[in-house]
């Protein structure tokens, strides 16, 4: 079947199977910052926003997210307009292999869009599903809150 | 699930149904899909999208406050009818089962259809005395309890009725799980009803064991109308390990779960005592 | 942005020169890219320029032990898609081990890439190539395998007993006895143990078990390999060991080593499990055989039962002391169970002892032995900490119970038994990894600083004994104490290059193998120091095996330690052939010796290289110490490049050292516990850690971090369950639990540096110790809440509250 993915703002017809999974979709389609191994929605590293809210792109049906707007990490920030999440992740060594950064970021951003300032537990608790096997979570718990106060700075600016 | 042959995007409730039953078990509703994905069955080929049928609201009627079932578990959590609930049990609890992610993809109406063992919503709402709407030949509410054990067929839920009679009643989920985003070993959940320290009714359920969750009466009528001490718990946290079939599998004993459920039991008289305070 | 770095204490005692790049949290130089998503990792790259690769999938063995009756391809091949299938039938028939180490190899040649045998639920039966994922999967289907199933070693204590299967009949060539299972052996003794414990005033006999657990990297083993215009045969490999796949895939699929390149990718996570070649054999003898790109990605199910675990272990422990608590003698048997092939058997159980006995260097009689046995379970292999988390669940626990039998405070009784600066321990020299060690004595060590703060941070004197309660929980504190490596002396070899660009700036290239630690950052932090200028003026590349220099790879503590050692030593060399230019360009003398001395890392002779009395780097220029006068490296370029006696400056040098300078840590939990249901949270853990210098604070942090998060979970729920057969029963993150987030506590770090001399500029290591502290430090908690002793891993809920009843746990 064909359908229409709208990927950071970008729609893109694609031809697919009615029962294929969108992180599949969306990896042959090239959006490679889209990743994940579980296939079973436990690991948390395929995270993408769909309407703003955080899912397992891995669990979702390509054909259900069709009409829905697809944030990928890459909508959020690249390397050279860092989102200010991703500039404290990096600023607080909370970036060691990566894998799991995306979604998490996606997850913070989440988080963030819905309270500005989280605390600890929040955080903690809105970002549970993403798996981190290097950083054991501290210094990305740091860089969420860091971020968060350097955006409400931006807003009251 | 097989080779999927059609993805269909539903207009209406009546229009997924009519689909549904001209193509009986060779189609499945898509609600959130996640268990679609992760338990396929070979036999399904046509899909079935909720998405296009106005099924996600929450809202407070008459009769209590509806949820529609495509509302996810976050939706229930940000409710603010649902917040002052049964003293808020539901919404709280449905925004810290599970992980974010899939917060955000469990719908109630998928949860209560698929009724997994592991599920901690379906035991609190059976607990809260929850209706739902069906729609098969015509639109019908039922006692979830009456729909778990019915044969399902093409029946779509339509969503979840959470009662006014226990709006004021305290709702208790205790779960037992090896990390915070896992499956519960054990879930008990009450709703007590507590007036002037007496406690009018009491509805006890035990879930997240091998099998699916279960009413308890013979606990929760050993509760009903004695006042809020210990001498009324003593005896359900005794006799619980009898009365109740805790299962055994991969996740846990028989002989730890029953422990837990003893656990959960202490927890609820602790519950109640704050309640009291 | 300011970022408040809340649990982290970094004290730093101001005796070593102040370095101005060495010591700042330099952030990491792939990590906007990490951060941002770009396509970095294996399957990236195999996706963005191998659309059309071929896609492999591996038939496993479903019972744990047998015999390949016949195996028949032909339904498999049959099937639209397939490109091919690999079995014993059309594969090299070589025995050779998949343990990526040094040279000899210590691991026993037990293994072939497709055997008659199948010795555990998982092994390799067959692969299949083909056009997608999903037709690869089919064909698997359709392969027609029929085994004669064999009597199985289920336990690691039923592997030698009289009449046990014996799992390798064909008696594999480095394995001890075969005939009895017996993957490796070892027994160091020092002194007469038995006879000083027979003589000590108190003894104490403890026996710890721990269980199969996993790595669980985020990405899964992943690789693909290509033909190349010259017909080289390219693998990307997410890889520890670039170099060891190189050799162990060139001499089993025979293709000679300038026909073949290993390139390592953005990896996402080791931890060990990617120091074992598992699948390179397979993709490049694919891509050989078909022409195409073939690619194999482990799904999470095969990562967990075919990839490599933790060398599950029986460890019995006896401390003899006097009744001052001076210990007088250490003996430790090991019975390890390295599963159905014996990779890192050797060696891992080696380090059980060598990395924890000589902490406790005051005990002059000391034995450590132990037997590596084969079973028909998973594969163990390397992983963080490597024997030495298992050795310190056993024997720090013990030392807890000698110290509540002495009537004496944990803490107390280790600060009379440490190991302290100048001081050694036989074990050093008398166990190494799988042979002989080489003697040392400690140069550097905070670790009585580490244990008085950790203490303080924790509220050790306040809470101790105090059984805490709150209604049904009980609160506790314990502690323990480690030490680990840097490197394997005399066997770990780094290179790197540094070469100049004429604007001033300098490209770095090593084998060094970043793994998400972030040692490209680092090592390019102590070149940049070296050459006086910030990190932004270098350009890295590490980690290929054509178009970088040799290294080892990420292993054993190793990268920052030696492969830090290579860096510094090319840094120093290109920085003394740019003072040659620049004393020229400037008029003045410089003796050609200093400038062609080999070029040191510190060592023994702490007196400054006595070239910089010439001159010193500084901010791009060369200041001359004798004239004041400064000429800019860029003008050192341009007239090397082009003017006078144009030559390329740049210099690869290699490291090797002769010592192994243990980082050391004192770690501190309280928990509290659920007596109703035996439920063990951990509410604050403390760790502190001596690295020497630590080069980059917020990685050093990282590091720590990680290596505790791993390791109370590993202490608390991961746990791999089997059947009555011997199949793993919870493969997937559903049901084997990892920590999320949610359920870490906070984890204070508290970093005192030392100086170690014989590392680059005075660092040691810090990527393993970590991991040693959770069961130790937990378990101590328990006994200090409640008085009862676990003497068995994961404390699980159930198996603890068994313990608190009073049952055997």
């Amino acid at each position: 079947m064909t359908t229409t993915l709208t990927v950071n703002g970008t729609m893109c017809t694609v031809e697919i199977d009615p029962g294929d999974i969108l992180l599949d979709v969306l990896r042959r389609e090239g959006t490679l910052e889209v990743r994940g191994d579980c296939h079973t929605g436990d690991c948390g590293v395929c995270t993408v926003l769909l309407d703003g809210r955080p899912v397992a792109s891995c669990l979702m049906f390509a054909a259900k997210a069709a009409g829905h707007a697809i944030t990928t990490v890459r909508g959020v920030g690249t390397e050279a307009h860092p989102h200010p999440l991703q500039e404290a992740f990096v600023h607080n060594g909370a970036v060691q292999c990566g894998y799991c950064i995306p979604g998490a970021i996606l997850a913070a951003k989440a988080l963030l869009d819905e309270n500005p300032d989280p605390d600890d537990q929040a955080i903690r608790l809105g970002m549970d599903s993403n798996y981190c096997r290097c950083t054991g979570y501290e210094q990305q718990i740091e860089a969420v809150k860091a971020a968060a106060a350097a955006m409400r700075e931006d807003v009251h600016q | 699930m097989g080779k999927i042959a059609e993805y269909y995007y539903a207009s209406s409730c009546r229009d997924a149904v009519e689909r549904a039953r001209a193509l009986d078990s060779a189609a499945a509703y898509v609600g959130g899909g996640v268990e679609l994905v992760l338990r396929r069955n070979p036999g399904v080929t046509t899909l079935i999208d909720l998405g296009r049928c106005g099924l996600s609201e929450i809202r407070e009627t008459d009769e209590g406050i509806d949820i529609g079932a495509l509302a996810t578990l976050t939706e229930m959590s940000h409710s603010v009818p649902l917040q002052h609930y049964a003293h808020g049990s539901v919404a709280h609890w449905a925004g810290r089962v599970a992980s974010n992610n899939l917060r955000d993809m469990i719908t109630v109406g998928g949860a209560v259809a698929r009724n997994q063992p592991w599920n901690d919503m379906v035991p609190h709402l059976l607990a809260l005395d929850a209706q739902v709407h069906v729609l098969d030949d015509e639109e019908r509410t039922v006692p979830l309890r009456e729909f778990l054990r019915s044969k399902r067929g093409s029946a779509l839920v339509m969503g979840i009725l959470l009662p006014k009679a226990n709006a004021d009643a305290f709702g208790y989920l205790w779960r037992f799980t090896r990390t915070e985003q896992d499956i519960p070993l054990l879930h008990v959940s009450a709703c007590l009803h507590i007036d002037t320290g007496v406690i009018g009714q009491a509805s006890i359920v035990v879930g997240g064991r091998p099998g699916h969750a279960e009413e308890c009466p013979q606990l929760s009528s050993q509760l009903t109308g004695h006042p809020v001490d210990h001498a009324a718990f003593a005896p359900v946290i005794e006799s619980a390990g009898r009365l109740v079939d805790v299962g055994d599998d991969l996740r846990a004993s028989g002989a730890y779960r029953r422990d837990l459920l003893r656990a959960a039991l202490t927890g609820l008289e602790e519950f109640a005592a704050e309640v009291m305070r | 942005m300011r970022i408040r770095r809340e649990g982290f204490t970094h004290v730093t005692d101001g005796t070593a020169a102040t370095p101005k790049i060495v010591g700042t949290s330099v952030p990491k130089l792939d990590g906007y890219a990490l951060a941002a998503g770009a396509p970095l990792y294996a399957d990236d790259i195999a996706e963005r320029d191998f659309p059309g690769r071929l896609h492999g999938r591996i038939l496993t063995s479903p019972i744990a032990h047998g015999v390949i009756e016949s195996i028949d391809v032909a339904r498999a091949e049959a099937l639209p898609g397939v490109h091919l299938v690999l079995t014993c039938k059309n594969t090299p028939r070589m025995f050779y081990t998949t343990a990526g180490q040094g040279w000899p190899e210590p691991s026993p040649y037990d293994n072939q890439m497709f055997g008659d045998r199948v010795r555990f639920v998982g092994d390799r039966v067959a692969a299949v190539f083909a056009e997608t994922r999903q037709i690869a999967e089919d064909a698997l289907k359709l392969v027609d395998v029929k085994y004669q199933e064999l009597p199985a070693v289920l336990a690691a204590a039923d592997a030698m007993v009289d009449g046990a299967p014996v799992i390798h009949p064909e008696n594999p060539k480095g394995a001890y006895d075969a005939s009895r299972n017996i993957a490796a052996h070892v027994d160091v003794v020092v002194g007469d143990v038995d006879k000083a414990l027979a003589a000590s005033e108190v003894t104490i006999s403890r026996r710890f078990e721990t269980q199969y657990a996993q790595h669980v990297p985020m990405e899964t083993h992943t690789a693909f390999s290509y033909v190349d215009p010259y017909g080289k045969v390219v693998i990307v490999s997410s890889t520890q060991v670039p170099w060891h796949v190189r050799r162990i895939v060139s001499r089993l699929i025979g293709v000679p080593m300038s026909r073949m390149r290993v390139i390592k990718p953005r990896i996402g996570g080791g931890y060990g499990t990617k120091q074992e070649v598992l699948i390179e054999d397979l993709v490049a003898y694919a891509a050989l055989l078909t022409g195409r790109p073939c690619e194999i990605r482990l799904t999470r199910k095969e990562e967990f039962c075919s990839a490599r675990t933790r060398h599950p272990m029986r460890i019995d422990v006896s401390i003899g002391s006097d009744r001052a608590g001076h210990f007088t003698a250490l003996k430790m048997y090991v019975l390890s169970n390295t599963g159905a092939y014996g990779s890192h058997g050797l060696t891992v159980m080696s380090n059980t002892g060598s990395k924890t006995l000589p902490l406790y260097n005051k005990a002059k009689d000391v034995r450590f032995y132990g037997d590596a046995v084969y079973t028909n379970l998973p594969v163990a292999g390397a992983y963080r900490g490597y024997g030495a988390t298992q050795g310190y669940a056993a024997l720090e626990t013990a030392i807890d119970d000698l110290a509540a039998t002495l009537n004496m405070d944990p803490l107390e009784l280790r600060k009379k038994n440490v190991i302290a600066v100048g001081e050694g321990s036989p074990i050093f020299e008398a166990l190494g990894e799988g042979r002989q060690g080489v003697a040392q004595t400690i140069k550097s060590c905070t670790l009585p600083i580490l244990m008085e703060r950790g203490a303080a941070a924790i509220g050790w004197n306040e809470k101790r004994g105090k059984r805490i309660r709150s209604g049904h929980k009980v609160r506790g504190v314990g502690m323990s104490t480690h030490m680990q490596g840097s490197g394997i002396p005399l066997i770990d070899m780094a290179s790197a290059s540094i070469k100049l660009n004429e604007d001033g700036t300098y490209f770095l290239t090593m084998g060094a193998t970043d793994i998400g630690t972030g040692s490209d950052t680092i090592l390019a932090q102590l070149a940049a120091e070296v050459l006086g200028v910030s990190t932004d003026r270098f350009s890295v590349l590490s980690s290929d095996t054509d178009l970088t220099p040799f290294d080892v790879g990420a292993y054993a503590s190793s990268t920052t330690f030696v492969s830090g050692g290579a860096v510094l030593k090319a840094a120093k060399s290109v920085r003394n052939q740019i003072f040659q230019v620049a004393a020229t360009i400037l008029g003045e003398e410089l003796d050609e010796a200093l400038v062609h001395a080999e070029p040191k890392v510190e060592g023994d002779d702490t007196s400054p290289d006595p070239i910089l009395s010439f001159y010193r780097m500084e901010d791009g220029f060369v200041v001359s110490e004798r004239s004041g006068k400064r000429v800019s490296v860029s003008d050192v370029g341009y007239r090397s490049f082009y003017e006078t006696n144009q030559k390329q400056i740049a210099a690869t040098e290699s490291f090797v050292s002769p010592y192994s300078p243990p980082p050391f840590a004192a770690n501190f939990a309280e928990i509290e516990v659920d007596e109703l249901t035996g439920k063990i949270q951990v509410l604050h853990y403390v760790t502190a850690v001596d690295c020497g210098i630590s080069i980059n604070p917020d990685l050093v942090r990282g590091q720590i971090l990680g290596a505790v998060a791993n390791g109370i979970g590993f202490a608390l729920t991961e746990e791999y369950k089997f059947s009555a057969r011997g199949a793993m029963v919870n493969s997937s993150l559903f049901d084997y639990k990892i920590l999320s987030r949610r359920d870490m506590p906070p984890v204070e770090v508290i970093v005192v540096d030392s100086y170690e001399t014989n590392g680059p500029l005075g660092a040691k290591s810090v990527a393993e110790i970590g991991i040693n502290g959770p069961i130790p430090a937990i378990g101590n908690a328990f006994f200090d809440a409640t008085g009862i002793r676990l003497h068995q891993t994961p404390y699980s809920p159930e198996r603890v509250l068994a313990a608190l009843r009073g049952g055997a746990d």
